[in-house]
C-alpha cells in the first residue's frame, strides 16, 4: 500500500512536470498579452490621434445633428441601427454603426465626423489576438486551446500535489526557491486563474467541438451551438412592423434620461434604433449594471425600450430576468472578460495575473535549474529549452516594447502601416532567440534583455508626447485620464525593468546568493 | 444507430465559421433573377447591399439592400456583369452575373465618366508586398544566424566539457 | 494466446512511477476528451429542461471534466487499468446518451 502511494506521488510529479515544460511557454503568452487586453480599452484609446478628445456627458450631445445625415444617406441600412455612446469601453467618440456598413465615427464635443484610423492603427486589438493564437488563424486557436486545457490539467494535478507531498519550504537553494515560489505563487492565485482559463478553452475548442453534442441533445434539429444557444443567450431583437407614417422622434439624449430614471443603476453603452423616423419606432437602450458584477456584461445587457415618438416605456430588461443559464454563463466570463468593470477591479485582475505569470516563470525555472544540475559545475548551462524559455519568456518584453515605441514613431499615413509594426515585432523577438543563443550567459542576456525593454518602454511616452503634440499637463487638463494613465503606466513599467535589468547577477557566484538570499 | 455513430465522427469538423454570408442566385428563366443572401446559420441578410456591377468598367448597374424577406428579384442586366453581396467590412461575395436567355450584348455598354474598380471576394489579400518581403527575408536570415551561432556555441561547451574531464 | 499476452503486458506494474509512457499519454488525452464529452453530452440530458437552457453548464465545464479525468487516467497504476478507465466510461455514458436521445424523441 505504502509503495502504491510513492508510485501514485511520482507519477503525479511525472505527469505535472511533463505536462507543465511542454505548455509552459504557451500558456506564459496567453496570461502575458492578456494582462495587456485586461487593458485593452485604455491602450486603444492612447493608440489613435483620433481619440484624444474630451468625453461628453452622454446626455448633454447632440445627437441629431450627428446621426440625422447619415442615416438620411439612401444607400445607408434603414433599420436596426446602432449608435455607441461615448465612454464605451473608454472609447470618447461616438459610432453610428449598422452589420453591413463600416462604422462612422464622430466627435461627439465639435459633431464633426472623425478619421478613425481603422487597419492603421491595431495595437490594443493585436496584443489581444497574441492572447488567444489569432494570428496563426485556426492552429493557433487549437494550440492555445489545448494549452488552456493542459492548464487546467496542471492546476488540478498541481493542488493534489500540494495536498499529498510535504513540500520543503526552507528555500535556502535556487531549486528550493523556485519550487516554493512556484507552487506558493500558483495556490493563491488558482481560483480566477481556472475560472479564466476554462472559458478560454471554451471559446478557442469548446464552441469548435461542440458539433456532435449540439446534435444529438437537440435531436438532430441543428449541430450549430449558436443555433441552440443563442435565443437564450443573445435574443435577437423583437421584429417590429413599420407603419410607415413618419413622426417626429423625441431627441435621443432625452431618452437617454428617461431611460436612467426608469433604471438609474444602469451604465447606458449602446442605443439601437428600430423603425427611426416612423410612427412605430423604438429605442433599445442596453448597458451594464456595476452594481450587480458576475451577472451582467456579456451576454445579459439590462435594457429599456422605449417609444422614440413619446418616450413611452415599451419593454425593460433587468439583470435578473435573464434565464439562469445566460447568469450562469455571465458569471463565467466575467472574470475573463471585465466589461464594463471599473479601472480599479481591471489593475487587480491584471496583478493577479502578473503574479501567475510569474508562478509559471518559476516553475520554468525549477525545470530548467534541474536540468542545470547535470552540467559540470564550471561548465556554463547552455541548453535549447533555457535559450527558448529567455527568448519567450523574457525576450517578449523589449519586442513589446518596441511595439509601443512603434506605435508613436511610425508614421500614421505610411502604406502597410501595420503590417511593418507587426512584422517588426515578430522579427524582434526571433532576433532575441538568435541573441540568446549568441550569449552563452542567459543571466547577460536576460539583463540586456530588461534594460532595453526598460528604455523602450521610457521612450514611448516621449515619442506620444513629440508626435501627439500633447503634453501630460495638457492631458491631464483636459481630462483625459485613460490617455495619461497609460503613459505613467508604460513609464513605469519601463522604470521597473530597468531596475531588475541592473540588479539582476549575472556571475554563477553571485546567482547562487541572489536566488538563495531572503528576498 | 447509424445516425448517432456518424455525428460522433463529426468531432472536429463543421463549426469553424458559425457566420459566414452567403449569396444564392436563382435564374427565374424569364430574363429575371432572384437574388438571396442569408447567414450560414440560416439568419436572412436583411439590409446587406446586392450591387450588380458591369465587367467592362464597374458601372453600377443596379443597387439595393435586401428587404425584410431577404431577396430581391431583379431584371437581368445585357451587358456582362457581376453580382456583388455587400455584407460590410470584410464581408464581401462576388459572383459573376447569370445572362439573359439570349445571352449578352457586347453592344449595350453603359457609359460612364471614368472606369471603377470591380469589387473582389473579400478573401484574398496581396501576399507579397514590400513588407511581407522584407520581413520574411529578415526572419530566414535571423533562423540561419540561429543555427550557426547555436553550433558554434554547442561546439565551445562540448569542447570545455572534454577540456575539463582531463 | 496473444490476447493473454497483452492482457499481462498491459496489466504488469512498471517497477518505479517516474516514466509515464506513450501509452498512459494517449489513453488520458484520447480517452479523457472521450470519457469527458460523452459525460457532458449525457449531463444536458439529465438536466431538466430544454437542451437549448441546459446546454451552457456541460459546455463550459467540458474542458474542466476532460482535464480532471485525463490526469485520472495518466496517473493510473498499470497500462490496463488506464486503458479500462477510457473505457468502460465512455461505454456506460455511450449507452446512456443512446438511451436517452431515443427514449424522449
Amino acid at each position: 500500500m505504502k509503495e502504491t502511494t510513492i508510485f501514485l506521488k511520482q507519477r503525479l510529479q511525472r505527469v505535472h512536470v511533463a505536462a507543465g515544460i511542454t505548455f509552459s511557454l504557451v500558456m506564459y503568452l496567453a496570461v502575458f498579452f492578456g494582462i495587456f487586453a485586461i487593458l485593452l480599452p485604455y491602450i486603444q484609446v492612447w493608440e489613435k490621434p483620433s481619440r484624444h478628445i474630451e468625453y461628453m456627458d452622454v446626455t448633454k450631445i447632440d445627437y441629431a445633428t450627428m446621426i440625422d445625415p447619415v442615416i438620411s444617406d439612401p444607400n445607408f441600412p434603414t433599420n436596426n441601427i446602432q449608435i455607441t455612446l461615448p465612454g464605451y469601453q473608454h472609447d470618447p467618440i461616438l459610432k453610428v454603426s449598422h452589420q453591413f456598413v463600416e462604422p462612422v465615427y464622430f466627435d461627439p464635443n465639435t459633431k464633426e465626423q472623425i478619421n478613425n484610423e481603422g487597419d492603421q492603427s491595431q495595437l490594443a486589438k493585436f496584443l489581444n489576438h497574441m492572447h488567444y493564437g489569432r494570428p496563426l488563424k485556426t492552429f493557433g486557436y487549437l494550440i492555445f486551446g489545448f494549452v488552456a486545457v493542459g492548464g487546467l490539467f496542471l492546476i488540478i494535478g498541481g493542488l493534489i500535489l500540494v495536498i499529498m507531498i510535504k513540500y520543503n519550504n526552507n528555500a535556502k537553494k535556487p531549486i528550493s526557491r523556485f519550487s516554493k515560489l512556484h507552487r506558493k505563487i500558483l495556490t493563491w492565485v488558482f481560483p480566477p486563474f481556472i475560472i479564466i482559463t476554462l472559458t478560454g478553452a471554451l471559446m478557442n475548442i469548446g464552441y469548435t467541438a461542440s458539433a456532435p453534442m449540439t446534435y444529438l441533445v437537440s435531436k438532430g434539429e441543428t449541430h450549430r451551438i449558436f443555433d441552440l444557444t443563442s435565443p437564450i443567450l443573445f435574443p435577437p431583437i423583437q421584429n417590429v412592423e413599420k407603419q410607415n407614417i413618419s413622426a417626429d422622434m423625441l431627441p435621443i439624449g432625452e431618452l437617454i434620461q428617461k431611460a436612467s430614471t426608469i433604471n438609474p443603476a444602469i451604465d447606458f453603452q449602446k442605443i439601437t434604433l428600430i423603425n427611426w423616423k416612423d410612427i412605430s419606432a423604438q429605442v433599445k437602450i442596453e448597458g451594464y449594471n456595476p452594481y450587480m458584477p458576475f451577472l451582467n456584461g456579456i451576454s445579459n445587457k439590462p435594457s429599456i425600450t422605449l417609444s422614440a415618438v413619446d418616450g413611452s416605456l415599451i419593454r425593460q430588461h433587468k439583470v435578473m430576468d435573464k434565464h439562469w443559464s445566460g447568469l450562469f454563463f455571465d458569471s463565467m466570463y466575467f472574470l475573463h472578460f471585465l466589461f464594463g468593470v471599473d479601472t480599479f477591479t481591471r489593475l487587480l485582475i491584471a496583478t493577479i495575473m502578473s503574479v501567475s505569470a510569474f508562478g509559471l516563470g518559476f516553475g520554468v525555472l525549477l525545470w530548467l535549474e534541474k536540468k542545470a544540475k547535470k552540467f559540470p559545475r564550471n561548465i556554463p548551462f547552455y541548453h535549447w529549452m533555457a535559450k527558448l524559455s529567455l527568448s519567450v519568456i523574457i525576450g517578449v518584453l523589449p519586442a513589446t516594447a518596441l511595439l509601443f515605441a512603434m506605435q508613436w514613431t511610425l508614421p500614421f499615413d505610411l502604406k502597410d502601416r501595420f503590417i511593418w509594426q507587426e512584422g517588426i515585432f515578430f522579427v524582434s523577438w526571433l532576433a532575441t532567440f538568435t541573441w540568446s543563443l549568441y550569449r552563452i550567459n542567459s543571466y547577460q542576456a536576460a539583463k540586456e534583455f530588461l534594460k532595453l525593454a526598460g528604455v523602450l518602454f521610457i521612450l514611448s511616452p516621449i515619442f506620444h508626447y513629440i508626435n501627439s503634440d500633447f503634453s501630460l499637463i495638457q492631458l491631464w487638463y483636459q481630462g483625459l485620464v485613460q490617455i495619461v494613465s497609460v503613459d505613467i503606466g508604460l513609464m513605469i513599467f519601463g522604470i521597473l525593468l530597468l531596475i531588475v535589468g541592473f540588479r539582476l547577477p549575472q556571475k554563477n557566484n553571485e546567482i547562487q546568493k541572489f536566488w538563495s538570499k531572503d528576498l | 444507430m447509424k445516425k448517432l455513430l456518424s455525428t460522433l465522427f463529426l468531432l472536429l469538423v463543421t463549426n469553424l465559421y458559425a457566420h459566414t454570408l452567403i449569396m444564392n442566385i436563382m435564374d427565374n428563366d424569364d430574363n429575371t433573377m432572384t437574388i438571396a443572401g442569408t447567414f450560414s446559420t440560416g439568419q436572412s441578410a436583411v439590409d446587406a447591399l446586392i450591387r450588380l456591377e458591369a465587367l467592362n468598367n464597374g458601372a453600377i448597374l443596379f443597387q439595393k439592400r435586401l428587404p425584410d424577406d431577404g431577396e430581391l428579384t431583379i431584371a437581368i442586366p445585357k451587358e456582362p456583369y457581376q453580382v456583388v453581396l455587400d455584407g460590410g467590412p470584410g464581408h464581401t461575395i462576388v459572383k459573376e452575373g447569370i445572362a439573359p436567355i439570349d445571352g449578352f450584348d457586347v453592344t449595350k455598354i453603359t457609359e460612364i465618366k471614368q472606369p471603377k474598380k470591380l469589387s473582389k471576394n473579400m478573401t484574398s489579400r496581396n501576399s507579397w508586398s514590400l513588407p511581407y518581403i522584407v520581413l520574411i527575408s529578415i526572419t530566414l536570415l535571423l533562423i540561419v544566424l540561429s543555427i550557426y551561432v547555436s553550433k558554434r556555441n554547442t561546439d565551445k561547451i562540448i569542447r570545455m566539457i572534454q577540456e575539463s574531464k582531463q | 494466446m496473444i490476447f493473454k499476452n497483452i492482457y499481462k503486458t498491459l496489466s504488469t506494474p512498471e517497477k518505479s512511477g517516474r516514466r509515464i509512457g506513450l501509452f498512459r499519454t494517449l489513453c488520458a488525452i484520447f480517452g479523457g476528451l472521450i470519457v469527458a464529452y460523452l459525460g457532458m453530452t449525457l449531463l444536458v440530458f439529465l438536466i431538466p429542461t430544454e437542451a437549448s437552457k441546459s446546454i451552457t453548464i456541460p459546455l463550459m465545464l467540458n474542458t474542466l471534466a476532460w482535464a480532471a479525468i485525463a490526469l485520472w487516467i495518466s496517473i493510473s497504476p498499470t497500462k490496463w487499468i488506464a486503458l479500462l478507465r477510457s473505457v468502460i466510461p465512455s461505454f456506460i455514458f455511450a449507452i446512456a446518451i443512446t438511451f436517452a436521445y431515443y427514449g424522449s424523441k
